[in-house]
C-alpha cells in the first residue's frame, strides 16, 4: 500500500522480497542509491536485534549516512526505532499520508486521526411536549403542587445557595467588604465542621493544593493542550456525545483523566464529589485533594479543573442528592459547567436526603440552574436500589415537569444496565437489549426530550475482568447508539471492580472498546425482539399509574414518604439527612 | 522497501564531521559501551563509570546511541536500570527525552541532529535527578556531535557513549571501548568465554600505521571516515600497481569477485566496509592459496564486530594468519575491559519475559582464565577498578588537567 502511494507520488521504489539477510538488503541499498528503507516488521524479542544489526550492518558498510532508514509495524514505536538505529518507527494506526510526508520530507501530520471539536447543546431540536395526553394531564397538578408548595418554604440550602450567588456577583463587582459580610453570614448556615475550615481549621481527609502544585499543573495543561490531536469516539453520527466519569479525590489526577479521556475520543465529564460531603451542610472552599474516591466540590478545585479541559469538553457537576443541591448549581454554574444533574426522588429515595428537604432544594436548584442556562439530566438511579423502572421513572418525568414549568432544560437518563429489578423480574435472562430498548421506546413515547442514558450504561454487567467490561460497556453503547439516544455515559473498565484508584489505561480500555463498537455498527443498528415493544407498553402504563396515585395523593412529598414512587420492600427508603430543617420562607 | 525521491525533490546531505577536527584541544575522551546483546549490562557499567568520575571530580558527558534510562524495557517489558544524574553532568539526549526524565537542565543547545524522538539537545544538569537517554544513533551523527562537545566553552573530561543491542557500528567514533556481554548473549558460559575471547581477538588486531600503509599502498589516502560511501576496495600487487574493486564490504560466502582484477602478485587488500566470516573466507578462497606475504587491512575492529559473530572473523582471521597473511586494522579501537552481567531474560509461554541468571562465580572465573583484559561485574563488583582503569587512562592522556582526589 505504501509502495503504490509512493508510486502515484512519482518516486522511484524497488519491492524487495521478504526475510531477506540484513547483507543482502546492505548491499541492495548499496547498489541501488536509494535515500529511503522502509522496513515492516512484526515485532519480537529476536526481530528488533536483527533490525538493529540491519541498521548497524548498513552503517559500517558506509551507506547510513545516505539514506533514512524507516521500521514499521504491529508494536512499532519512535522509542523502538531510535534504539534499533532508525530514523524514524512508525506503529499502529499509522496512515499512509504520514509515511509519505515523512519521505517527502514535510512534517509529519501528527493530527492526522483527530477532529475539530465543537460543544454540542444536548436539549437542543427538543420541543418537551407531551406525546402521550394522558399522562401529561396527570403530572400537570403534581408538577404545579410541588412548585406552589415549594415556592413558600426554604431550608439552609435555599439559604446558602443564594448567599454563594450574591457572594460571587460581591466578588467579581470587586466588594470585599461585601463579600466577608456574606461569607459570615454564610458560615453562620454550615456545620461546625464547614465553618471552622473557613477560620482556617483543617478538614479531615483533605489537604491545600500548593501553589506550586498548581504553578505545575498549568505547565503540564499547556503542554497537553499544544499537542493536540484529539480523536474522535463516534463513527458517521453525531450522536450519542460520549461521557467519562472522573472523582479521583485530587483534582490533579482528575485533570489527567479527563486529558485522557478527551484524547481518546471522550466527548464530555461528569464530576463525582464524596459521598460523605452531600451529608454536610455547607461547602468547603479552597484547593483541597482528597485522600479517598470523590473531589470536593469547591469554587478552587471547580475552577482549577476548568483549567485543565479543552473548551470543547462538555462538563456536567453534579447536584442532585444531598443538603448542598441548589448551591453546587451555583458553583457549577460560576465555573463555566455546561450541565448539572437534579433528582429529587433519587436523592430521597436512594441517596439518604430527606423527601421535604430535598424537594424544596430540588426546586431552588432548578431556578438556579435556569438562571445559569444549564441543562440537566435527571437520573433514575433509585433502579439500583430496587425501585422498578416504571416507578423511577414516573419520579423522572415529574422532575422533568416541574423543570418546564420553571423554564429549565431537563435531560431524561434512564438507567441502562442489568438492575436488580431485572434481575428478580427476568427482562434480562434472554439479553440486556430488549428491556433498555424498552425504556428508550416508552419514553419516546410519552414526551419529546433529550435522552442520556447512563450511569454509566452496563453498569453490572461489568466483572472484575477489563475486557470483559470494556466489551459489555462498548455493546450497551452501540445500542444505545442504535436507539439514537442523545448522550450516554461510561465507566472505565475497572470502575466497579477497581478496589482502588482507577487507572488512566482501564478508561483508555473502554473508550477503545465504544469507539470500535461505534465503527463496527456505523449507520447499522441493533434490533430489539418484539418483546422490547411490548415491554415498552407495560412501562407507559405502569408510569401513568404511579403518577395517578402520586396526583391523587396531592402531595409530592407525601408520596415519597407513602412510597408511591419506591416502596421499603423496593429498596427505597425515605432519607433522614436534613429532616426538619425546612421552613417557611418569609415573603 | 526502497525509495528515492524524484530527482526535482532531491535535497543536499547534511554537513558531514570531518574526522581532521578530532584531537582539538582540550579534547575530552570519549569511551564507548558496547553490548554484544540486550541486557548485557551497558547501561550499568556506564552509570558505574559515570559515579566513578563524578567521585574524581570529572565534568562528565552523556549520551547513547539507543534509547536508555527508560522505567521498562521497550521489548521484554522488563525493569531497566535508570540513569541517575548529579549537576553538572551534561547530557545529549533527544527533545522527548528531556522531559521524560526528572533532571532538570539549563540552557539546552540544538545539536543539528533529528532522531526518531526529535533534535539531539545538549544541556547540563542543574537539579539532579533522572534521565532518559536517546541520542545520535549512526556514527556521521556521532561524529558530528561529538565534535559539538569538543567544541563546547567548558569541554567534558569524560564523554560516555551507552549502546543499544549488540549495535556496535556508530562505536567508530570513540576513542575506546567497554564491551559488555553476558548471560543475555549467551546461556552457555564456556561458549559465551569463547565469543568474548573472540571479541578480544578482534579488538586486539594490530593496527597499521601511516609508513605501514605507505609500504602497502604507497601514496594512495583511503578515506577512512566512516560513511565515506560503499565505495571501493584498494588492491596493491607487489609491482606496485594499485587498483580498485567496486564495494567495500566482504559480506557473505559469495566468492571475491574483486571486479575482475587479477589475483597474481596481490599484496595487500583494503576493505573499508562491513566484513564478516564468510567475507573473509571467500576472500581466501579467491586467492587459490596464495596468502602467503598478502596483507588484509580492515578500516577498523568495529568493521569487522557488525556482523555480530566474533567467533567466525576471529576464525577466518586465524585462517588468513596460518596460511601466511597477515590481518590488520587501520584505526585500532582500544579495548578497556570487558563487563559480565549474568542476568538473561527468557520468554514464558504467557508470552511476558522472566529474568534468570547464569552462576556467576562460574562465569567470572572462566573469564578471567582465558581473556587477557580485566573483566568486571559491574551488578555486584565495586565499580573502583573500572573507574582506576579509566583513569589511568585520561591521566596518561591529560595528566597535568586531572583533579584526581
Amino acid at each position: 500500500m505504501i509502495r503504490r502511494a509512493l508510486v502515484e507520488r512519482g518516486h522511484e521504489t524497488t519491492l524487495l522480497q521478504p526475510d531477506l539477510p540484513p547483507e543482502e538488503i546492505v548491499q541492495a541499498i548499496s547498489s541501488s542509491g536509494c535515500e529511503y528503507v522502509l522496513v515492516g516488521r512484526t515485532l519480537g524479542y529476536g526481530v528488533a536485534d536483527v533490525l538493529a544489526r540491519l541498521a548497524d550492518l548498513a552503517d559500517a558498510a558506509g551507506v547510513r549516512s545516505k539514506v533514512k532508514m524507516v521500521v514499521g509495524g504491529m508494536a512499532v514505536r519512535p522509542e523502538i526505532a531510535a534504539e534499533t538505529g532508525f530514523d524514524a518507527g512508525f506503529g499502529p494506526g499509522t496512515s499512509i499520508e504520514e509515511v509519505i510526508a515523512y519521505v517527502e520530507g514535510r512534517p509529519v501530520e501528527t493530527s492526522v486521526g483527530s477532529v475539530t471539536r465543537s460543544k454540542p447543546d444536548l436539549t437542543s431540536g427538543y420541543t418537551y411536549s407531551f406525546k402521550n395526553r394522558e399522562i401529561e394531564d396527570t403530572i400537570r397538578p403534581v408538577a404545579d403542587e410541588v412548585v406552589a408548595w415549594a415556592t413558600t418554604m426554604t431550608s439552609p440550602a435555599v439559604e446558602r445557595a443564594r448567599l454563594r450567588r450574591r457572594m460571587a456577583e460581591a466578588s467579581r463587582s470587586g466588594d470585599a467588604g461585601g463579600t466577608a459580610s456574606l461569607i459570615k453570614s454564610y458560615v453562620a448556615l454550615c456545620d461546625a465542621g464547614i465553618a471552622q475550615s473557613y477560620d482556617g481549621g483543617a478538614v479531615a481527609k483533605t489537604r491545600p493544593i500548593t501553589a506550586e502544585e498548581r504553578d505545575a499543573l498549568a505547565r503540564r495543561v499547556a503542554q497537553v493542550s499544544a499537542q493536540g490531536g484529539w480523536k474522535t469516539i463516534r463513527h458517521g453520527k453525531e450522536r450519542p456525545v460520549v461521557f467519562i466519569q472522573y472523582g479521583t479525590g485530587c483534582p490533579i489526577m482528575d485533570i489527567t483523566h479527563i486529558q485522557v479521556g478527551e484524547s481518546w475520543g471522550a466527548d464530555g465529564v461528569v464530576h463525582f464529589d464524596p459521598s460523605w460531603a452531600a451529608r454536610k451542610e455547607g461547602m468547603l472552599h479552597g484547593f483541597l485533594t482528597h485522600q479517598e474516591d470523590g473531589s470536593l466540590i469547591t469554587e478552587g478545585n471547580l475552577n482549577l479543573i476548568k483549567s485543565g479541559m479543552t473548551p470543547y469538553t462538555l462538563w456536567q457537576v453534579r447536584a442532585h442528592r444531598g443538603l448542598n443541591t441548589p448551591e453546587t448549581v451555583v458553583l457549577a454554574g460560576e465555573a463555566g459547567a455546561d450541565l448539572t444533574k437534579i433528582n429529587m426522588v433519587y436523592g430521597s429515595l436512594g441517596a439518604g436526603t430527606d423527601p421535604e428537604r430535598l424537594t424544596v432544594d430540588g426546586v431552588e436548584a432548578i431556578r438556579q440552574a435556569v438562571h445559569y442556562g444549564l441543562p440537566f439530566d435527571v437520573v433514575t438511579n433509585e433502579e439500583l436500589c430496587g425501585v422498578p423502572a416504571h416507578k423511577a421513572f414516573a419520579g423522572m418525568l415529574i422532575v422533568a415537569s416541574i423543570a418546564r414549568r420553571l423554564g429549565g432544560r431537563p435531560i431524561l437518563q434512564p438507567l441502562f444496565c442489568y438492575s436488580p429489578q431485572v434481575m428478580i423480574e427476568g427482562q434480562m435472562k434472554d439479553n440486556y437489549v430488549d428491556f433498555n430498548a424498552a425504556k428508550v421506546m416508552a419514553l419516546r413515547s410519552i414526551i419529546d426530550a433529550p435522552v442520556w442514558p447512563g450511569a454509566p450504561v452496563g453498569f453490572l454487567t461489568h466483572t472484575e475482568d477489563r475486557v470483559q467490561s470494556s466489551m459489555t460497556t462498548a455493546l450497551h453503547a452501540c445500542m444505545a447508539s442504535s436507539m439514537g439516544v442523545d448522550a450516554i455515559s461510561i465507566a472505565s473498565s475497572d470502575e466497579a471492580y477497581s478496589g482502588g484508584p482507577i487507572s488512566a489505561a482501564a478508561r483508555v480500555d473502554t473508550l477503545r472498546a465504544v469507539r470500535e463498537g461505534f465503527r463496527f455498527f456505523g449507520q447499522a443498528g441493533v434490533q430489539p425482539t418484539p418483546m422490547a415493544a411490548e415491554w415498552a407498553s407495560q412501562l407507559v402504563e405502569g408510569i401513568h399509574d404511579v403518577l395517578k396515585k402520586v396526583r391523587d395523593r396531592g402531595s409530592f412529598v407525601g408520596a415519597l414518604y407513602d412510597g408511591l414512587l419506591g416502596t421499603r420492600e423496593d429498596g427505597a427508603y425515605p432519607g433522614r439527612s436534613g429532616r426538619g430543617t425546612v421552613r417557611k420562607a418569609n415573603t | 522497501m526502497i525509495a528515492s525521491r524524484p530527482a526535482t525533490e532531491r535535497t543536499a546531505q547534511g554537513m558531514r564531521y570531518e574526522a581532521s577536527a578530532r584531537g582539538s584541544t582540550p579534547a575530552p575522551f570519549v569511551l564507548g559501551v558496547a553490548g554484544t546483546a540486550k541486557n548485557t549490562g551497558k547501561t550499568t557499567t556506564m552509570a558505574g563509570i559515570m559515579q566513578e568520575g563524578l567521585a574524581r571530580g570529572w565534568r562528565m558527558c552523556l549520551t547513547s546511541i539507543g534509547f536508555d534510562g527508560e522505567e521498562l524495557d521497550n521489548v521484554t517489558g522488563l525493569p531497566k536500570p535508570r540513569i541517575h544524574c548529579e549537576e553538572g553532568v551534561v547530557v545529549a539526549t533527544a527533545s522527548r527525552c528531556v522531559e521524560a526524565g526528572t533532571a532538570a537542565f539549563g540552557a539546552l543547545e540544538d545539536a543539528g541532529i533529528d532522531t526518531a524522538l526529535g533534535r539531539v539537545l545538549i544541556g547540563e544538569v542543574r537539579r539532579r535527578g533522572l534521565v532518559v537517554l536517546a541520542g545520535p544513533n549512526k556514527t556521521i551523527d556521532l561524529e558530528a556531535l561529538l565534535g559539538r562537545i569538543r567544541g563546547m566553552r567548558a569541554t567534558p573530561d569524560l564523554v560516555l557513549v551507552d549502546g543499544a543491542f549488540g549495535r556496535i557500528a556508530p562505536m567508530t567514533a570513540v576513542d575506546a571501548i567497554v564491551i559488555a556481554t553476558g548471560g543475555s548473549r549467551n546461556r552457555s558460559i564456556p561458549a559465551l568465554a569463547r565469543d568474548t575471547e573472540a571479541i578480544v581477538r578482534v579488538f586486539g588486531i594490530p593496527s597499521l600505521d601511516d609508513a605501514g600503509w605507505a609500504g602497502l599502498f604507497g601514496e594512495v589516502r583511503p578515506s577512512l571516515a566512516n560513511g565515506a560511501g560503499c565505495g571501493e576496495t584498494l588492491v596493491s600487487y607487489k609491482d606496485g600497481r594499485v587498483a580498485t574493486a567496486p564495494g567495500s564490504c566482504l559480506l557473505g560466502d559469495q566468492a571475491w569477485a574483486a571486479g575482475g582484477l587479477g589475483i597474481a602478485g596481490i599484496r595487500a587488500v583494503f576493505a573499508a566496509g562491513a566484513t564478516d566470516a564468510g567475507g573473509i573466507r571467500s576472500f581466501v578462497r579467491s586467492l587459490q592459496e596464495r596468502l602467503g606475504g598478502v596483507s588484509l587491512v580492515f578500516s577498523s575492529p568495529i568493521s569487522l564486530m557488525v556482523s555480530g559473530d566474533p567467533v567466525g572473523v576471529a576464525t577466518a582471521i586465524d585462517w588468513v594468519e596460518s596460511g601466511g597473511g597477515r590481518v590488520w586494522v587501520r584505526r585500532p579501537v582500544p579495548l578497556l575491559a570487558i563487563t559480565v552481567n549474568p542476568f538473561y531474560p527468557v520468554r514464558l509461554s504467557s508470552g511476558n519475559f522472566a529474568g534468570r541468571f547464569v552462576n556467576r562465580k562460574n562465569l567470572l572465573r572462566e573469564f578471567k582464565r582465558r581473556l587477557g583484559v580485566p573483566v568486571w561485574d559491574v551488578v555486584s563488583d565495586r565499580t573502583a577498578g573500572l573507574g582506576e582503569q579509566v583513569a589511568s587512562v585520561l591521566q596518561r592522556r591529560r595528566p597535568v588537567e586531572m583533579k584526581e582526589t
